[in-house]
């Protein structure tokens, strides 16, 4: 998963819209941008339609006491992964942000890092080194000692989740931190107020939106993640829907355990973005150099042991999981061959949706940059809709869909690549949309007053101004297609088999050499964009 | 680039048609009308500069002159050819009307070269053609450079050089002095009216700036509201405007309400000739205002703000009202001093 916003900056889009009032889109623009979000609509509009049907609910015969226990084990998962998610990124971001915690640079990075990991790789690394078979097990019973329990339950959940989802919390708060205004500091406590109190009085309530916001982003997450609690054997709504699948001659409870886990979503999302909204506005002058605070002795060694302990936790174990399985794999005679197959499947699929998506955003980047108006907002906030919601759900939406009305596209690469165009869209978009709006107007406008027609401006300046852009975006949406897992399981072609489902069907199956190797192939894909990142030397 | 001394418009101007003519040209955003009715004619090889406010409307008119807007209603003829009305509207590419943008709009992709000859058609001729326009804005040994390797100045030519270099028509500048320092601004200036005036290009030109206005153009036009106020030469224009709110725009003016009667109005100041009967406004520019020690003088200074090269001296009259006056940097007047009162000229408008 990734960190994505909708671009709602006030400045640019009313700078924007002050400059584009009036110009009217060429005629085929609209219809091709509507076109492109036709399969975010689909689902969208579906499970809206299944959450608000006149009738109400068809419960399937799901009892009221079983989505209460559906409802409490979500919501105590939800909050207790938040919670802790929360306190682990405030403080690592804290630490490396403002303290003189040393090597805080390196520590930073290394805090983001966990994001290569994605939650269900995490949970088969859980698995693989715990219990009877598990790494640790093997080590422990090499120096003559016992084993160590199986990771699965609710404490293996809410560690999994937290430990990779803290990161997004850290990349939310650094800015955040560093953004604070020293000068309002120096003010409060040339006031006389006491540390404590410019601490409450003041950072506090200048980070609550931000920390808010976080809140509700990684709630989201942990509701709508399947891959985790599916492996570690918690039961969540996620879990359930797909429970409900297997071996069902109805598709009734499924959609409703969706329909409600959509509400719950919609309400997130919606909170999400009011809370974003009423961001409060930061100082726009670069600010200047924060004292960072003294940790003394003892403040540095507990700082650095929590630095450590986390980063053993959240990547070393991780990483050293999966290479003992990949290596002890290769040892037995096994190859980088076993998971050939799912490598070129995955490779196949996530292509064509980086070029179909990358491809679809194209009208609706053109239409939202240069023709602002209500129409394009409406097109763009369709698009966004799909990537909000939980992807279990997506991916029934379509296979509910495609079984009533397309039988011919039930279980085929083109239903696939469909609904990965519905989910991933908002990728390409942000990235085309950058480019685009790096372009002024007024490039084309005097490329047009030079002479050249609508298709010569595009071929020599929009397009080589904004292609590195479009790439940029197809690429995103390769790797994350790449890592997809809910979507991927409802509608792949029975026997069809990607890097993502392979880590999650061998896991199931304690094939951990072959999940970790096709999980070490992800989590090196999913490096590549951080590295990108730092390369480009923005400090993650 | 040297300085110049005068400028003459040249004197060849087309009797067929001007080189723009529109006639009631009218744009709507919504329910807002930028433009409306808007009447102007520019003689070939002149200068004539688009003067207002912000959100008169000035550069919605330049580019509906350009095709970048379609216009409700009107007519808009170029060089005696009807590029838009009702019916027609000939694409920006096929006007032969050049654009300076207010943020140059370099293509950031190409060299300073390339830029430049971006619309000119290839062919053997290409070469010389940017040579010869690289040459006559000065800008020798850059051709090479990226956009953003050049400084404002630098960047500026470029954008004109380009514009110059398919020899437009026309060519319209969108406020291209405002992201110019202030002490670099006055030099482009010069250059550019030289570049152009060498060029013999017919050019429009928007800004908000009066005295950019006044000392770069043959005429300007003023505008408020979507529409021309008045179009006039740069002294006509300062000395006699149609009316107090452009009078006021153009400088520095006091305003006297009076009461005008047998050719003569009567206020604070003293009593002035004047056409109007009734109601009036008397309009007195600093510049005009002389004042002189005197012990028996009527009027008390006031206020005193000392710039230097001149100084604006703020004078308490006997009725109770303030008039100000510029003056060179010689009398030394000090709050209180009694001094003498002397007025080149007034302006009256109706009141």
């Amino acid at each position: 998963m990734t960190v994505l916003r909708a671009p709602t900056d006030p400045a640019v889009t009313e700078a924007a819209r002050s400059v584009l009032k009036g110009r009217t889109a060429p005629r085929l623009l609209t219809p091709l941008a509507l076109l492109a979000v036709v399969p975010a609509a689909i689902p969208t509009g579906f499970l809206v339609w299944t959450v608000v049907r006149p009738g109400g609910f068809d419960a399937g015969g799901f009892t009221a006491g079983r989505l209460l226990e559906l409802l409490v084990s979500t919501g105590w998962l939800v909050a207790t992964v938040t919670f802790t998610a929360l306190a682990l990124g405030m403080t690592t971001a804290w630490l490396t942000t403002r303290t003189d915690l040393p090597g805080r640079r390196t520590w930073s990075t290394l805090a983001a890092l966990p994001l290569v990991i994605p939650s269900y790789v995490g949970a088969l690394t859980l698995l693989a080194s715990s219990g009877n078979e598990g790494m640790l097990t093997q080590m422990l019973r090499s120096v003559g000692l016992g084993a160590v329990p199986s990771f699965t339950g609710f404490w293996a959940a809410w560690g999994a989740l937290s430990l990779w989802n803290f990161p997004f919390v850290h990349l939310l708060a650094v800015p955040a931190l560093r953004r604070l205004d020293p000068a309002l500091e120096e003010a409060a406590s040339g006031l006389g107020a006491s540390r404590w109190r410019t601490i409450t009085t003041i950072v506090i309530p200048q980070l609550k939106p931000g920390l808010t916001g976080a809140a509700l982003l990684v709630s989201l997450y942990v509701m709508s993640d399947f891959g985790a609690v599916s492996l570690l054997r918690y039961e969540t709504f996620t879990r359930a829907i797909y429970t409900q699948l297997r071996g069902r001659l109805t598709l009734t409870p499924a959609l409703f355990l969706s329909g409600i886990l959509v509400i719950i979503a919609l309400v997130l999302v919606f909170a999400e973005q009011r809370s974003r909204g009423r961001t409060v506005p930061m100082v726009a002058r670069p600010p200047r150099h924060q004292r960072p605070i003294r940790l003394g002795a003892r403040g540095t060694v507990v700082g650095l042991g929590f630095m450590t302990v986390l980063v053993i936790a959240s990547l070393g174990m991780p990483l050293l999981t999966l290479g003992w399985w990949a290596v002890r794999g290769s040892s037995l005679g096994n190859s980088a061959a076993i998971i050939a197959g799912e490598l070129v499947n995955s490779v196949g699929v996530a292509g064509g949706a980086a070029v179909l998506t990358a491809i679809a955003a194209l009208p609706v980047a053109v239409l939202a940059v240069r023709h602002a108006n209500r129409t394009s907002r409406g097109i763009e906030s369709v698009a966004w809709a799909a990537y909000s919601l939980p992807h279990i759900a997506v991916g029934l939406a379509f296979l509910v869909i495609a079984v009533r009305l397309l039988p011919a596209i039930y279980q085929s690469i083109p239903l696939l690549l469909i609904a990965y165009v519905a989910l991933f869209l908002p990728l390409a978009l942000a990235s085309t949309e950058a480019g685009l709006r790096q372009v002024p107007a007024s490039l084309e406008e005097a490329s047009r007053s030079l002479g050249m027609g609508q298709w010569r401006t595009l071929r020599l300046v929009t397009g080589p101004l904004v292609w590195r852009s479009i790439v940029a975006g197809g690429a995103l949406v390769f790797l994350t297609a790449m890592k997809e897992l809910p979507a991927t399981l409802l509608l792949r072609p029975t026997g069809f088999q990607t890097l993502a489902v392979e880590v999650w069907s061998a896991s199931s199956e304690l094939f951990y050499t072959q999940a970790s190797v096709a999980a070490l192939v992800l989590v090196g894909l999913s490096a590549v964009p951080l590295f990108v990142l730092v390369a480009r030397g923005l400090h993650v | 680039m040297s300085d110049l001394a005068s400028i003459q418009p040249s004197s060849g101007a087309d009797t067929d048609a001007p080189a723009i003519r529109a006639r009631g040209l009218t744009k709507w955003f919504g329910t807002v009308a930028a433009v409306t009715g808007f009447d102007l004619d520019v003689a070939e090889g002149t200068v004539t500069t688009l003067l207002g406010p912000s959100g008169s409307g000035k550069t919605t008119a330049l580019r509906l002159i350009a095709g970048f807007e379609r216009p409700d209603a009107g007519t808009l003829d170029i060089a005696g050819q009807r590029m838009a009305d009702l019916r027609v509207h000939v694409a920006p590419e096929r006007r032969r009307v050049g654009m300076v943008f207010q943020d140059y709009a370099l293509f950031p992709h190409l060299t300073v070269a390339a830029n430049i000859g971006f619309g000119i058609a290839k062919g053997p001729e290409r070469k010389g053609r940017v040579a010869e326009v690289i040459e006559m804005v000065g800008l020798g040994d850059l051709e090479d450079r990226l956009p953003g390797e050049l400084s404002g100045g630098e960047q500026q030519r470029v954008a004109l050089a380009r514009a110059l270099a398919p020899a437009p028509t026309v060519i319209l500048l969108d406020e291209p002095f405002s992201n110019l320092d202030a002490d670099l601004r006055g030099r482009v200036r010069r250059e550019v009216r030289q570049i152009l005036s060498d060029a013999g290009t017919t050019a429009v030109f928007v800004t908000h700036d009066q005295e950019e206005a006044l000392a770069m153009s043959d005429h300007v036009a003023v505008m408020r509201n979507g529409a021309v106020l008045q179009v006039a030469t740069p002294t006509e224009l300062y000395r006699r405007p149609a009316d107090a709110w452009t009078a006021r725009f153009l400088g520095d003016a006091d305003l006297f309400a009076g009461r005008a009667a047998d050719g003569m109005v009567s206020i604070g100041a003293g009593t002035f000739p004047t056409d109007l009967t009734g109601a009036v406004v008397v309009m007195i520019r600093p510049e005009t205002v002389r004042l002189a020690h005197d012990p028996d003088g009527p009027a008390v200074v006031k206020h005193r703000e000392y710039f230097g090269h001149d100084q604006l001296v703020t004078v308490s009259l006997p009725d109770g009202s303030s008039l100000r006056s510029r003056l060179g940097p010689g009398p030394d007047l000090e709050p209180g001093n009694p001094v003498a009162v002397a007025i080149d000229e007034v302006l009256t408008f109706p009141g």
